[in-house]
């Protein structure tokens, strides 16, 4: 049925989805920062793990690899970042959920996002200094 | 069917008890400690008291549901049809991980 | 470009003759309080008379001139081309639903979400009296708002949960349950409820906002949505009956 496939196409193919709201991009970042941390957590829990089972000597010499690491160092403030994102919206998120603030929802998310610019600068300037 | 309202509960759940245990998480690592790098023994020293091992077990508890079932969501979002199989995966996965995690927080505390 | 004249960009495709949607260009002279559905008009009527697209009442009342104006749904008659806030307009059909040719969309999977929660009332036999419900209780105040959906799909077209499972119920017939499920005098709010609690239901709702963004009725079914979700949970709990 070329009209079902046409819809189908549709979808993807003209982009034409609603990109010029907040709300939509405060779910594409929620989702790309939410998988990015899934993988974080496997591979936290698995790196802790097969280095603590050679003993602590192995496990300090595995944290001097990851924390002396310049790219590692500047891949920790991003994720970070993605951390304080996610939670942050992630409160807004839930106070949708008791009912609270479907009217102000864009600037629930900008407030959201000025307390978070300011929790990632201040852990930027410790990490760096 | 509706056990889609109790996971979507748990979520939310998890979700504000993680801002508490992994806030501290940071708060531990980023601000109370100054080091460079951590050592085993500071670690240690961390973790002899018993809230402490609390917080890192439900940091687990709620970090690995959250994680797997947020995956979940996702995949369900585009149209996941082999629901079963993808479920006895995660749930898989997730209790390896936490043993895995359980391990490496009961080296500490030896 | 003369500040009079309209370059209308629109999406033309006739699935029985194209093999691929093309974008037809058209100069249209722009007269004051123009609408939208004003200008597809005006190239069917004087441009091209092969133009296809769907309108009836143009007052805002009917719901069927819901197009993809300038990156988002919106009615064509309730939209002016001075809010636009520029003389390039690009219209494309409501995104998320099977094109029958150019502007006309088929609005079949729109409506047999919308018959699944079944979208009228069903009263309680045991009623012989009429409910008391008192003015200043409030009950009704948010369900009388929610009841001016005029089905008319933007929002349907503009949630990307829609976009990625076609299987999901969407805002507009997730609205409409929740006016039925709230009111009290309705009989089937648990059959309902078992409908809209299912994993197409309420739960690929993400609170994106976008249904809201773009309803012309300043609809916000996130709620709606939100207050179901409540109800499923308390339901599974056997809090709500």
């Amino acid at each position: 049925m070329p009209n079902r496939e046409m819809a189908a196409s549709q979808r993807y193919a003209t982009h034409s989805q609603v990109w010029g709201a907040v709300g939509m991009w405060a779910w594409i970042l929620h989702r790309i920062t939410g998988i990015g941390l899934v993988l974080y957590i496997l591979l936290h829990t698995t790196l802790m793990a097969s280095s603590l089972i050679r003993g602590s000597e192995a496990f300090n010499a595995m944290l001097t690899i990851l924390m002396t690491n310049p790219v590692l160092h500047y891949m920790e403030l991003l994720l970070v970042g993605a951390v304080i994102y996610h939670g942050l919206n992630g409160i807004r998120l839930l106070l949708f959920d008791i009912g609270i603030g479907f009217s102000r929802q864009k600037e629930i998310f900008w407030s959201a996002m000025a307390v978070g610019a300011a929790m990632w600068i201040y852990v930027i300037m410790i990490k760096l200094s | 069917m509706l056990v889609n309202a109790i996971t979507w509960l748990l979520q939310r759940i998890s979700a504000a008890l993680l801002l508490v245990v992994l806030g501290l998480h940071l708060w531990l690592l980023y601000v109370a400690n100054p080091a460079e790098i951590i050592q085993f023994s500071e670690a240690k020293a961390r973790l002899v008291t018993g809230s402490y091992v609390t917080i890192y077990v439900l940091l687990l508890l709620f970090g690995l549901f959250h994680a797997l079932n947020g995956l979940y969501t996702v995949m369900v979002d585009t149209g996941l049809r082999a629901r079963l199989v993808t479920i006895s995966i995660l749930v898989i996965l997730g209790v390896t991980l936490f043993g895995v995690g359980l391990y490496s927080v009961v080296q500490f505390i030896m | 470009m003369s500040s009079r004249e309209i370059n209308a960009k629109i999406f033309r495709y006739d699935p029985e003759v194209d093999a691929e949607p093309r974008f037809d260009e058209f100069k249209v002279p722009l007269i004051d309080n123009m609408a939208v559905l004003d200008v597809v008009m005006h190239v069917q009527n004087y441009i091209d008379k092969t133009l296809a697209f769907r309108c009836s009442c143009r007052i805002g009342m009917c719901g069927s001139c819901a197009m993809y104006i300038n990156g988002k749904p919106r009615l064509a008659c309730r939209t002016q081309v001075k809010s636009l806030g520029t003389n390039n307009i690009t219209i494309m059909p409501l995104p998320n639903l099977p094109i029958i040719r150019d502007l006309a969309t088929d609005m079949e999977p729109f409506f047999e979400k919308w018959k699944k929660i079944k979208p009228y009332y069903v009263g309680k036999s045991e009623l012989t009296e009429p409910a008391v419900i008192r003015p200043d209780s409030g009950e009704r105040e948010f369900i009388d708002q929610m009841l001016d959906c005029i089905t008319c799909g933007c929002c349907y077209g503009a949630c990307s949960m829609v976009a990625t499972n076609e299987d999901y119920i969407g805002p507009a017939a997730l609205n409409r349950a929740y006016t039925l499920i709230a009111d009290k005098r309705d009989a089937i709010r648990i059959e309902r409820i078992n409908v809209v609690g299912r994993s197409y239901g309420v739960w690929r709702c993400h609170d994106q906002f976008n249904c809201a963004e773009v309803c012309p009725k300043k609809l916000v079914p996130t709620k709606s949505i939100q207050q179901l979700k409540k109800r499923c949970v308390l339901q599974k709990f056997g809090i709500f009956k």
